[in-house]
C-alpha cells in the first residue's frame, strides 16, 4: 500500500511555530527530537520527518481501512529509510528542495508512479490521465470518498482497487499511483 | 460550565486554524476538523495545545488521537475537567 505527502516549506513556516511549547513533544518521539534539534537546519527537519509521518500514516490506513486519528507519536520514523507502524514497516523516501519536502511511503516493494506539481493544478485531472492513458482505451474515471475519508476510484463506474494518494500543500500538489 | 460555553470557547480556539470558513459557519457537533474546517494536519496540534492552555487540562496521546471532530473533542474536554 501506498501513500504520499507533500509540504509547502514556506507556508510551513507561517502556518506552525515548531518551537511553541509542547508542539515538538505532542508530535515527535524523543529519537525524533533529538535528530531534529541536532541537525543543522531543525525547521527543515521538522517539515521532512512531518511529511513522512504523514505519507506512511496515509499507506497505512488505505491498508487497513482505518478510521482517522491523530497520533502521529505512534508513527516512529527510523531505522534508516524504514517508519513504524503499529509494528508494520513502511519504507519512505523523501525528497526536498528549497521550497517544498515530499515524501513517498510504501508498504512492499511496489513501483510507483508520482508526479509533483509546482503550480496551482487540478492533480485528479492529471491522475486520469494517467490512469487512461495506462488503460489504453477512453475510460469514465471519477474518484470519491469512502466512510474513512480516503480517496478511491472508479473506472467506468466500477470500484477500482489501484492504490493512489493525493497530496496539496500551498502552492505544491502531487499525485501518487500503482505503477 | 455548559455544553455551550464550551462549544463557543472551542469555536474561538480552532477559527484561526480554519481555512474553510463556510464550515466555520455551519459549526456542529458532527463538524470534522480536516474534512470540514480544512484545518491543516499540522496545526491540529495547535488546537490541542491551545485547549489545554485554555482549559487548564493535560491532554495525553491517547486522548489526543480523537479530536478531529467538535464531538470527540468536547467529549474529551469534559472528561479531563471532571478528572480536575
Amino acid at each position: 500500500m501506498i501513500g504520499n505527502d507533500i509540504v509547502d516549506l514556506e507556508l510551513a513556516r507561517t502556518q506552525s511555530n515548531w518551537q511553541r511549547k509542547g508542539w515538538l513533544q505532542k508530535l515527535f518521539t524523543q529519537k525524533e527530537q533529538q535528530h531534529i534539534l541536532s541537525s543543522a537546519d531543525p525547521t527543515l527537519q521538522v517539515w521532512i520527518l512531518w511529511s513522512r509521518k504523514e505519507a506512511a500514516y496515509k499507506a497505512h490506513q488505505r491498508r487497513f481501512g482505518l478510521k482517522p486519528r491523530y497520533n502521529p507519536k505512534k508513527i516512529e520514523c527510523g531505522p534508516k529509510e524504514s517508519l513504524t507502524i503499529d509494528g508494520f514497516v513502511y519504507q519512505v523516501v523523501s525528497q526536498c528542495t528549497p521550497h517544498y519536502a515530499y515524501s513517498v511511503a510504501k508498504a512492499q516493494d511496489n513501483v510507483v508512479h508520482s508526479e509533483i506539481f509546482e503550480t496551482k493544478t487540478n492533480i485528479r485531472a492529471q491522475l486520469k490521465k494517467t490512469v487512461r492513458k495506462r488503460l489504453g482505451e477512453p475510460s469514465l474515471i471519477s474518484f470519491e470518498r469512502d466512510r474513512n475519508g480516503i480517496p478511491i476510484m472508479r473506472i467506468n463506474e466500477v470500484l477500482s482497487n489501484i492504490p493512489f494518494s493525493f497530496t496539496h500543500h500551498g502552492r505544491y500538489s502531487a499525485y501518487l499511483v500503482k505503477a | 460550565m455548559t455544553n455551550k460555553e464550551l462549544l463557543s470557547k472551542l469555536k474561538t480556539i480552532i477559527t484561526p486554524y480554519v481555512q474553510n470558513q463556510v464550515g466555520l459557519e455551519n459549526l456542529t457537533e458532527d463538524t470534522d476538523f480536516i474534512k470540514d474546517l480544512e484545518i491543516n494536519s499540522a496545526n491540529l496540534v495547535d488546537v490541542i495545545l491551545d485547549v489545554e492552555d485554555e482549559f487548564d487540562i493535560e491532554i495525553d496521546n491517547e486522548a489526543m488521537e480523537k479530536m478531529l471532530t467538535v464531538k470527540a473533542s468536547i467529549e474529551v474536554i469534559e472528561d479531563k475537567l471532571a478528572k480536575k
